[in-house]
C-alpha cells in the first residue's frame, strides 16, 4: 500500500551539534530554533547521540550535581551524572535512534512509540544524518485536505488497490472521516475496501456502508 | 534561596480542549500553535486529562485500528485501542500532572523528570488551569548573561550568606562561575560553594576557595572540592 516516506515529511535543515559543543550553546540553539532535541554528529556526519531538553534539565533538577547522588534508581543516577556535564558528549543520550529515509511514516511512528522518543535521526544508506523527523511531522499528515484524501482513495484504493470498475464504489470525506458507499458482490470485497481506505494518509476513521450480495465470511454449517 | 517560582516562568496563554473536541481539531491546534499537548478541561476549567502528540500518533502507527491487535505487548495493545479514538475524551491520558503556581522552579523540574512528562499544567488555588510550564520554560534560566549572574551571586553572598564585600571574588564565563578567596572556616566555604551552585542559571563552578580552619575535619570531601 502506498504511503508517504519519512523523507517526504522530515525536516531537512537540521541544527546539529558536535561532541565538544558547550552546554550554554546547546541551550541557546534549543531556545532560538524552538527545538527540543539536537542530534550530535561526529566528524564523518554520523549521528552519535541526541541532546534533548530532558538531558539539559538535569542540571536544574540536581543543582548542577550539588545534591547527593541517588542511591538505587539507575536512571536517576545517570540523570544525576549529567547534571555536572558541560559538553554535548557528556549530556547526550546515545546511541541515537535512527531510521532510514526511505521508511514509511508508520514505521517511524512505531519506532518512536517503542523507544519512547519524540524524534528520530533520519539517515541515508551511507549512514549519514540527512534530517530529523518529529512526532509533529507525522501527525501533520492528519491535516490533509479532504479533496486530497478523496483523490488518494480513488487512485490508490479503488483503482490500483482493488482494480474496481470506475463508479462501483464512492467515497465521501468529511474532515478526515471517510464514508464508503456502493454495491459489490462479496462481503470480503467490502471489508478489503474499508481496510485499505483506513491506511490512506490523513484518514481518521472509515464508515463502511458498502452493500454486498453474498456474505462469504460465513462458513456453511456442517 | 532566591529561586523563581513557577508563576514567573510559566506561559499563561493555554489552549484547552473539551472532552468532545474532535480528533482533527486537536491535530490542528497542535500543529498550528506549535504545542505538543493540549489539556482537556471540564466545565469549570479544571484539567481532567491531556492529549499529547504521542496519543495522536497511535492512529498512524496502527492505521486507526486497521492493523492487527499486537500480541504480548501490553503497551502496544494500549496504543492500538487509542488508535480508534475520535474525540479528546477517548484520546487523553489521565491523570494530568499539575503543579501549583506558587511552587519554586526546581520542584517543577523534579516533577517533570520523575513523571517523565514534558510539561506541567499550572493550577491556581481552585484547581483551575492558570498556565503551563514546559521544559523549555525552565531552561530559560540558563540564558541569563554572565554579568547578570555575577551580580546576582555577589548580591546573594552579601545578603544570604552575610559575607563582607570582596571577601570572595566572583567571575562568570559562559555560565561557569569561578569563586576565589580565603574564608575563616571550611563550613563557611561549603555554604558559599553550595549557594553559588544552586543559583538559577549557573552551569558549573570552579572552586578556588581556601579556608583557615577545617571545622568539618573528618568529614569526607564532597563534590565541592576544597583546598586548604
Amino acid at each position: 500500500m502506498w504511503e508517504p516516506t519519512v523523507e517526504s515529511v522530515m525536516t531537512k535543515d537540521v541544527v546539529t551539534a558536535h561532541e565538544s559543543t558547550g552546554f550554554k550553546e546547546l541551550v541557546t540553539l534549543m531556545t532560538e530554533h524552538k527545538i527540543s532535541g539536537i542530534p550530535v554528529v561526529d566528524h564523518t556526519g554520523r549521528a552519535v547521540g541526541v541532546v534533548s531538553e530532558a538531558d539539559t534539565l538535569a542540571k536544574e533538577e540536581y543543582d548542577g550535581g550539588n545534591t547527593r547522588k541517588p542511591l538505587f534508581n539507575r536512571q536517576r543516577r545517570s540523570h544525576w551524572s549529567k547534571a555536572a556535564g558541560l559538553h554535548a558528549f557528556e549530556l547526550m543520550t546515545s546511541p541515537a535512534i535512527t531510521i532510514l529515509d526511505s521508511s514509511s511514516i508508520t514505521a517511524a511512528a512505531r519506532s518512536m512509540a517503542e523507544h519512547k522518543v519524540r524524534r528520530l535521526c533520519v539517515v541515508n544508506l551511507a549512514g549519514k544524518l540527512v534530517g530529523v523527523v518529529s512526532r509533529r511531522d507525522i501527525i501533520a499528515t492528519y491535516l490533509r485536505e479532504d479533496t486530497q484524501i478523496l483523490a488518494d482513495i480513488e487512485e490508490h484504493v479503488f483503482r490500483k488497490g482493488m482494480w474496481l470498475f470506475p463508479e462501483t464504489l464512492t467515497a465521501d470525506v468529511e474532515r478526515g472521516v471517510v464514508t464508503l458507499e456502493g454495491e459489490v458482490r462479496n462481503r470480503t470485497t467490502a471489508q478489503v475496501a474499508a481496510q485499505l481506505t483506513q491506511k490512506v494518509p490523513g484518514v481518521i476513521d472509515v464508515k463502511n456502508k458498502i452493500r454486498f450480495e453474498i456474505d462469504d465470511t460465513v462458513t456453511a454449517p456442517l | 534561596m532566591r529561586e523563581p517560582d513557577v508563576a514567573s516562568v510559566m506561559t499563561t496563554r493555554v489552549t484547552t480542549a473539551k472532552p468532545n473536541t474532535p480528533f482533527k481539531d486537536l491535530v490542528h491546534t497542535m500543529t498550528a500553535q506549535g504545542i505538543s499537548a493540549v489539556p482537556v478541561v471540564d466545565d469549570e476549567n479544571r484539567p481532567i486529562g491531556v492529549v499529547s502528540e504521542a496519543d495522536v500518533l497511535a492512529k498512524q502507527e496502527f492505521h486507526g485500528g486497521g492493523d492487527e491487535l499486537p500480541h504480548g505487548d501490553r503497551a502496544g495493545r494500549g496504543r492500538w485501542y487509542r488508535a480508534l479514538a475520535q474525540t479528546a475524551a477517548e484520546l487523553m491520558t489521565t491523570p494530568v500532572h499539575t503543579v501549583p503556581a506558587s511552587k519554586p522552579v526546581s520542584v517543577a523540574a523534579r516533577i517533570l523528570a520523575r513523571e517523565k512528562v514534558r510539561r506541567l499544567f499550572v493550577v491556581d488555588d481552585g484547581g483551575r488551569v492558570a498556565g503551563v510550564v514546559s521544559r523549555r520554560d525552565l531552561l530559560r534560566v540558563y540564558l541569563r548573561t554572565d554579568e547578570e549572574l555575577r551580580a546576582d551571586i555577589e548580591a546573594l553572598l552579601a545578603s544570604a550568606v552575610g559575607l563582607p564585600e570582596h571577601t570572595v571574588g566572583v567571575t562568570v564565563h559562559d555560565g561557569t562561575a569561578t569563586v576565589d578567596g580565603v574564608l575563616a572556616s571550611r563550613r563557611e566555604a561549603e555554604v558559599v560553594a553550595r549557594a553559588v551552585l544552586a543559583m538559577p542559571g549557573v552551569v558549573g563552578m570552579h572552586n578556588n576557595l581556601r579556608y583557615v580552619v577545617d571545622d568539618l575535619a573528618g568529614r569526607s570531601r564532597d563534590r565541592t572540592d576544597f583546598r586548604q
